[in-house]
């Protein structure tokens, strides 16, 4: 059995990866994205080394782009293995929610 | 942009951070830099941490919303996902450091034995153990520093153990082996040999990455 963080891991890989794949984005825009999104639960820096490891799995690659006004910035872009990764893990999800739904409502029915 | 770009950008940047946020942006540095993380990519990923520093300390929360429980925790996180320097690029950065600090001694020797040759008495072997154990102890003075990052210890106690043990070593074997040390050549000797070791180091820094 996983734990609860590593539920929530897996859980962020996939999003990042979805919220990258929909626009290349920066670090910490992608955490402004997340919490946005209703994910700010998660501690911010957990971001970080989830983006090294999808980069060490060759799922993004990150560029550094000069700005005009400050500093370069790195954005990442999905890689084709990215773009799969992406798939499978809307299937696994579509998957573990239909089942947890399915699981939750039968127990509410039961206690009505 | 390059790796050193970068890391000057980092450097100058990381200026502009205070109090709790640089303190940990500063023991983060020690504990990647002290360890075996490929240099552009560790400072890719300080890029992107001072972006979020910064906007911390614009928005008045403190850096431990970055970090979450413990922050040498969370640096070990980093510092396993990060790639590692290839082999090569570690043995480079030993030769370069060990041929630098015995092509600095050289140097220093051979000017002070040019200028005040009869108050300054050097030993010209003593480059070789130099060069043998040199590298060995920054080495071991980087593992040190990663291991006192976020604690009390500030990094300039620790890391002076092993260089006051490397010294006492040097002392020792100069006492030890006089007769072997008591080797004194001309001064532009010293010299010749301290641009070739300053040589050597040059050529294993051109063949690193960065």
């Amino acid at each position: 059995m996983f734990s609860k963080s590593q539920l929530l891991k897996g859980i962020l890989e996939g999003c990042i990866l979805a919220l990258i794949h929909r626009k290349p984005a920066y670090g910490y825009e992608l955490s402004v994205l997340l919490s946005r999104k209703g994910l700010g639960e998660i501690s911010e820096g957990s971001i970080y080394p989830v983006l090294l490891r999808l980069q060490k799995e060759e799922l993004i690659k990150g560029k550094m782009v000069p700005s005009q006004s400050g500093p370069s910035r790195k954005y990442y872009e999905l890689t084709e293995k990215g773009g799969r990764a992406l798939e499978a893990f809307k299937e696994e999800w579509c998957e573990l929610e239909k089942a947890v739904t399915a699981i939750l409502e039968s127990e509410r029915e039961k206690a009505q | 942009m390059t790796g050193y770009e970068l890391h000057k950008q980092n450097r100058e940047r990381a200026k502009d951070l205070t109090g709790k946020h640089r303190d940990f942006y500063n023991e983060l540095n020690v504990y990647i830099n002290a360890g075996d993380a490929d240099e552009r990519a560790a400072q890719e990923m300080f890029s992107e941490i001072l972006d979020h520093l910064f906007e911390a300390q614009k928005e008045g929360k403190s850096p431990q919303a970055l970090y979450g429980k413990s922050p040498k925790e969370y640096a070990a996180e980093l510092a396993a996902q990060l790639p590692k320097q290839t082999m090569k690029t570690q043995v480079l950065s030993f030769t370069y450091l060990s041929f630098f600090a015995a092509g600095v001694l050289l140097a220093f020797d051979g000017v002070m034995k040019l200028f005040l040759p009869n108050t300054f008495n050097t030993t010209f072997l003593l480059f070789v153990p130099v060069l043998l154990v040199g590298g060995f102890v920054t080495l071991l003075t980087l593992r040190l520093m990663k291991y006192s990052a976020f604690t009390r210890f500030k990094i300039p106690w620790l890391a002076m153990i092993p260089q006051a043990a490397y010294m006492i070593l040097l002392i020792w074997l100069l006492l030890e082996y006089r007769d072997l040390f008591a080797y004194d050549p001309p001064w532009y000797i010293y010299l010749v040999t301290a641009a070739a070791c300053a040589g050597a180091g040059l050529a294993a820094k051109a063949r690193m990455p960065y």
